[in-house]
């Protein structure tokens, strides 16, 4: 049966079953994808606080107006590519250089460093756009 | 200015999270509101540095249920982490007035006062070519 509003899956005044709602089914798909390559030690809370994260922007889009499928598309694309968070995740525990360099050709393809190279854009600093 | 912006990230979290405890969204959402949007986080990559200055014992943090959708995770600030804040505002301020005074000679018209490779209080600032900047 259809979602008939939000929040609504776990009956009122119980937390929605929200994972299981196709309501989001982009954004678990997301979190599946980012559970897979996350480092052991940070998957679950990252995922978890993904999936907050991504829940907010898309409720706030959606209460703006914008159809649930495009506010889905449009939270996961400004959180960022799954391999690039996964490995912003692994460099942040502190892998070592060579295991670095590995896990980055084979997430993020041979030479590809994305905006200001990877080590910049992918530095335990986190990293601030416009 | 995306160079400029790098590595001031966590000083920014800090900062905003000694002010009062966020989750990672309302974190986002407080800085766009400071800056008028002319700074942002860039959303996913925030997490791995929050979760990396909490294991550095400089942010704590504690899951609260949510009755509408997922529980969050709310940051704030050690008394470990507000040391680390006050020394990267101390360094932020000395990289920031010896900028100026650079800009400010120039615009002058003259060389200016040549601070050569000391910093204003005699430390010396650590200026890499092409804009990347070495710790």
């Amino acid at each position: 049966m259809p979602s008939s509003g939000r929040h609504d899956a776990g009956g009122p005044g119980q937390p929605a079953n929200y994972h299981l709602d196709g309501r989001y089914r982009y954004i678990e798909r997301y979190l599946s994808q980012l559970a897979r390559l996350a480092p052991g030690g940070d998957r679950d809370e990252l995922v978890m606080e993904a999936r907050r994260h991504l829940f907010d922007a898309m409720e706030s889009a959606v209460s703006d107006g914008v159809p649930a499928e495009t506010a889905q598309r449009e939270a996961i694309r400004a959180f960022g590519p799954a391999p690039r968070i996964a490995l912003a995740a692994w460099r942040a525990r502190g892998l070592p250089g060579v295991r670095w360099a590995a896990l980055r050709s084979r997430l993020l393809g041979r030479g590809q460093s994305g905006s200001g190279g990877a080590t910049g854009a992918l530095g335990t600093e986190g990293e601030l756009t416009a | 200015m995306q160079d400029l912006r790098k590595g001031s990230t966590a000083l920014l979290a800090l900062q905003l999270l000694d002010e009062e405890p966020l989750y990672g969204f309302q974190l986002i959402e407080a800085l766009r509101a400071r800056t008028g949007g002319v700074l942002d986080f860039a959303e996913g990559m925030l997490y791995p540095m929050l979760h990396k200055l909490e294991r550095d014992g400089l942010l704590e943090g504690d899951w609260r249920p949510s009755l509408e959708g997922p529980p969050r995770k709310y940051y704030r600030v050690t008394d470990a982490g507000r040391r680390e804040l006050e020394r990267r505002r101390r360094d932020w301020t000395e990289f920031s007035a010896a900028v100026d005074a650079a800009l400010d000679a120039r615009r002058r018209g003259g060389a200016g006062k040549v601070i050569g490779r000391r910093g204003v209080k005699g430390r010396a600032l650590d200026l890499a070519p092409a804009g990347r900047t070495r710790r």
